[in-house]
């Protein structure tokens, strides 16, 4: 009898334990699961290593030939396109799947149900600045077009097909890190993504910047800070000089600063979760004028943040009417950037602005309507539930105005009610970019790229374009807005005085910025101004002013040009800031100087201007820019008003140009500073930084002051890769500065009549961190080498080079 | 019979987790004990060696052919939330332990629950059973 009842007693432990052993605690995963050898971690070593091997996927109408590549590329070949979509879907979950489903979540707000309350406000900003309706708008209109919904929804299948065969034991790693199961895939997932695309490239809106600054430092101050055409001169995308041939379309439209203001000091409490502006995307064409071959190249690097899975995931995609290879975003059908038989093309963002804010005015405190024209419109409610792991259901009712939602109330961030801003974002009008990149993918000669681009409406983006007949061109395409002045959505306009008429039309693709081959031989974009001033637009963003000139006198200096040129200067380590400005910097510095002072001197005078990893100087010239933009200005830093710094080549060119300009004194002493005090007292706090530094026994080095860093997408450290060994910096050709960079490096070479591509990525094909393939690139990356990529002609061809 | 009882653990803790979840083992290793004698510790030891072995051979076999690479980096994600210092090598052996004590732990709790007499009519039925299975 006791034995028995101690053989219950043991049987109840070993019972209780395997319970607990199957349950996360905390951040610790369920640990009997995650330990034991045939569900846990140590199953995700063994799996999903594709490497030249071969893969045939059952789809709905026949079957897909996967043939993956020595570095881990998919070459898919199936009969016809549905079956080509579900094959595409089927194996970007089996090699991405984790990375998909969770940055669909980031972009509907529904990290908290991952990771729990810490994310509610990253979500709740991604739902009220309206990522989910965007995406549900854009689905309505990718569902009206029946090929649109085709390629969408057998895309869906084949993600859902590779879901449904997933064993638990399978499951990427960190399903069984966190704790939680993969969903089916829908197309409005897919939608949402693009829409995260969108937000990532074009919400880095300044209006609640620009009004603060305009009444605080006055008009004269404000016109020097933020020109709408920053002196001496610009680089436009589309070259000076070029004829227009065409007036603006609507008679309202005026280029005059003509804004009505409105009277506050506001708060951006969100300003974080904004995009940057700076990621530093290029992309060029060159024709045969100025190839060695005669045959035109094409060169894209795309920059956005660095993380690992790697934001781009590459692949061949072939069936019977198309036949394209490139990088395409984890979740979105088709190629994004890449080539075909005909033709190449790549992207850089436009960074023309497409958001509008505007400060509300209440009918009364209870806060039910707002004032629109002469009248007060009752709002409606967009009700967010929020699903909180751990945790009870948060509930958000975000008030919606005849042009967008109100962002910032006094639920979210702002307790003042004339504060309280309404934000109209332009990736909320209906678009359906899927059909943009389903034409560029069958695209065959330049009208049908015209034709593709008609239909991308939001991020705009700058479309560089070559093909095998020798064109090149450049079109900077969106459904950009009829600027009613040159400040319209510049600053944070009165909600009372909008026309919603006015604000929804748009520029005529047709009168888009764009250019066919050009006299000069090339086409080039960096995110610089899309125009001079000729242009019959106002062309308000936040753009560049250094990659474009680095890459356009390169350029133009260049001839006879072979890919390996090309592939240098995307890796270009050039600082033209430093160069431009350095010296007038080292001039300000007194003539005596003490020891360690000295040292920097004498590094500084010694430097190319390369900013190169190995070198200390880039580290000390970059250490003192920083402390001489926070000492000039000083004003901004404003903890109840939110202020932004001008671009650096404007502060640069009033360092030089303007020394005794207003900002540069400094608020907290008596005296009046000019630049040169400025540049002293930067100087003497970048001394005493590195005085620190060094002791810390770290080598001053750019890699390691830098820190450029690839970061696992759940921010865990183990999986992310510190101190990448790369140079460059933002405002360099090479715009790998510490999170930002180049997330993909392709050269497309027409040479042999048949495309060559090269390219390189942060990351790897895999995203499986116990995959070897999961960071492979990265070092070849970091080096500014390439991996010569295999477009193949037939399925046959690709199984004979890496069946196994 | 310790043999035999040790090799039916050990076939079970390798083949049913690819039907059945993570734990099933142990509970295949309670009903065996129950079946198979009601030597608590001869089944202790049959059951912590049966499934420990197998978990560790396993394990050993991922883990070399992936050159530590990925139990490195969950060790070091122990290590940083654990605050402590945990190697791969520990991992591994954590992971004997924990499926070689559950599987002694189930093992012999289901030899203890049943005493002889109620096993031999037990074994009696199941035999009768298969038998009349076979027959039909």
């Amino acid at each position: 009898m006791i034995k028995k009842i101690s053989g219950a007693v043991i049987a109840l432990i070993t019972a209780t334990m395997v319970f607990f052993l199957n349950k996360p605690i905390g951040s610790i995963p369920a640990l009997g699961m995650f330990l034991s050898p045939s569900h846990g971690f140590w199953k995700n070593t063994a799996h999903q290593d594709m490497r030249s091997a071969t893969l045939e996927i059952q789809c709905p109408q026949g079957k897909a030939t996967v043939v993956y590549d020595e570095i881990g590329v998919p070459h898919i070949f199936a009969d016809n396109e549905a079956d080509l979509m579900f094959a595409q879907g089927y194996v970007v979950a089996h090699d991405r799947l984790w990375q998909m489903e969770f940055q669909m979540h980031a972009a509907a707000g529904r990290l908290t149900e991952l990771v729990g309350e810490k994310a509610l406000n990253l979500d709740r900003f991604a739902r009220r600045i309206g990522i989910v309706r965007a995406a549900e708008t854009s689905l309505i209109a990718l569902e009206k077009d029946p090929l649109s919904k085709k390629i969408v929804d057998a895309f869906t299948s084949g993600v859902n097909a590779y879901i449904d065969q997933l064993k638990p034991a399978d499951l990427p790693l960190e399903y069984k890190l966190i704790g939680y199961q993969p969903e089916h895939w829908t197309p409005l997932k897919s939608a949402l993504l693009m829409k995260y695309m969108a937000k990532d490239l074009t919400y880095h809106d300044a209006d609640i910047e620009n009004t603060n600054a305009l009444r605080l430092f006055g008009q004269e101050n404000y016109a020097k800070m933020f020109p709408d055409f920053p002196p001496p001169a610009i680089d436009p995308i589309i070259p000076v000089g070029t004829k227009w041939g065409f007036k603006s379309v609507d008679s309202f439209q005026t280029k005059k600063n003509t804004a009505q203001l409105t009277a506050q000091l506001y708060q951006n409490p969100m300003k974080h979760l904004y995009a940057n502006p700076h990621y530093g995307s290029n992309n060029w064409a060159v024709n045969g004028s100025k190839t060695k071959s005669g045959k035109p190249i094409l060169c894209g690097d795309p920059h956005l943040s660095l993380n690992l899975p790697s934001i781009w995931y590459e692949m061949q995609l072939s069936c019977p009417g198309m036949n394209v290879y490139g990088v395409t975003i984890p979740g979105a059908p088709g190629i994004i950037i890449g080539h075909n038989e005909h033709i190449a093309w790549s992207v850089t963002n436009s960074s023309r602005d497409v958001i509008n804010n505007y400060s509300v005015e209440y009918q009364d405190a209870g806060r039910k309507a707002y004032k629109l024209g002469d009248t007060y419109v009752p709002f409606t409610y967009d009700v967010q539930t929020f699903k909180i792991r751990n945790g009870k259901d948060f509930i958000d009712s975000i008030r919606m105005t005849k042009i967008g939602s109100i962002v910032y109330d006094e639920r979210f961030g702002e307790t003042d009610d004339r504060k309280h801003i309404a934000t109209y974002w332009r990736a909320e009008e209906p678009s359906n970019e899927l059909m943009t990149f389903y034409y560029l993918n069958r695209a065959k000669n330049h009208q049908d790229y015209l034709a593709a681009l008609d239909y991308f409406s939001c991020p705009g983006q700058n479309f560089v374009y070559a093909d095998a007949e020798n064109n090149i061109a450049i079109r900077q395409q969106g459904n950009f807005m009829l600027r009613t002045s040159t400040a319209d959505g510049v600053f944070v306009q009165p909600l009372a005085s909008v026309d919603v008429t006015k604000l929804k039309a748009r520029i005529p693709n047709a009168q888009n910025p764009y250019i066919l081959n050009p006299e000069r031989g090339f086409c080039s974009s960096a995110n610089q101004h899309p125009t001079d001033g000729t242009y019959p637009y106002a062309i308000s963003g936040e753009y560049e002013n250094y990659r474009n000139r680095v890459i356009n006198s390169e350029l133009t200096k260049m001839s006879g040009l072979t890919w390996e040129q090309m592939g240098q200067l995307q890796n270009n380590n050039l600082s033209l800031l430093a160069q431009e400005v350095l010296p007038s910097m080292l001039s300000y510095l007194p003539e005596t100087l003490d020891e360690s002072s000295q040292k920097l001197v004498k590094a500084l005078k010694a430097w190319n201007y390369n900013a190169d990893a190995p070198l200390e100087a880039p580290s000390y010239f970059y250490i003192w820019w920083d402390f001489v933009e926070k000492t000039a200005y000083d004003e901004m830093d404003n903890k109840n008003t939110s202020l932004r710094i001008p671009e650096a080549y404007v502060t640069a060119t009033l360092l030089k140009n303007d020394p005794g300009f207003d900002l540069f004194d400094i608020m907290v002493t008596d005296t009046v500073e000019t630049a040169k005090e400025v540049t002293q007292a930067a100087f003497r706090k970048t001394v005493a930084y590195f005085k620190e530094y060094e002791a810390g026994n770290k080598p001053a080095t750019w890699q390691m002051v830098k820190n450029t860093r690839l970061t696992h997408l759940a921010m865990l450290d183990v999986f992310s890769q510190q101190e990448v060994n790369i140079g460059g910096n933002k405002n360099i050709v090479n715009a790998t500065s510490d999170k930002w960079g180049a997330s993909w490096r392709m050269i497309v070479d027409f040479s042999n009549g048949k495309p060559q591509c090269y390219g390189v990525y942060p990351g790897g094909q895999s995203g499986h961190p116990g995959s070897p393939l999961f960071t492979e690139f990265v070092d070849k990356w970091a080096k500014g080498e390439y991996y010569k990529l295999h477009f193949f002609t037939s399925k046959e061809e690709a199984i004979a080079a890496f069946k196994k | 019979m310790f043999l035999v009882k040790l090799l039916v653990v050990a076939i079970v803790a390798l083949f049913l987790p690819f039907v059945a979840p993570w734990y099933s083992p142990f509970i295949a290793c309670f009903i065996i004990g129950i079946i198979l004698s009601n030597k608590p510790g001869n089944n202790f030891l049959a059951g912590f060696l049966g499934v420990g072995l197998v978990w560790l051979g396993y394990t050993l076999w991922l883990d070399i052919r992936n050159q530590h690479y990925l139990s490195s980096r969950i060790a070091q994600l122990f290590s940083n939330s654990l605050q402590t210092d945990i190697s791969y090598g520990l991992l591994i052996l954590i992971t004997f332990l924990l499926g070689a004590l559950l599987g002694g732990l189930s093992t012999m709790a289901g030899a203890m629950l049943v005493d002889d007499g109620s096993r031999k009519r037990l074994r009696k039925a199941v035999k009768s059973g298969s038998y009349r299975l076979k027959l039909k």
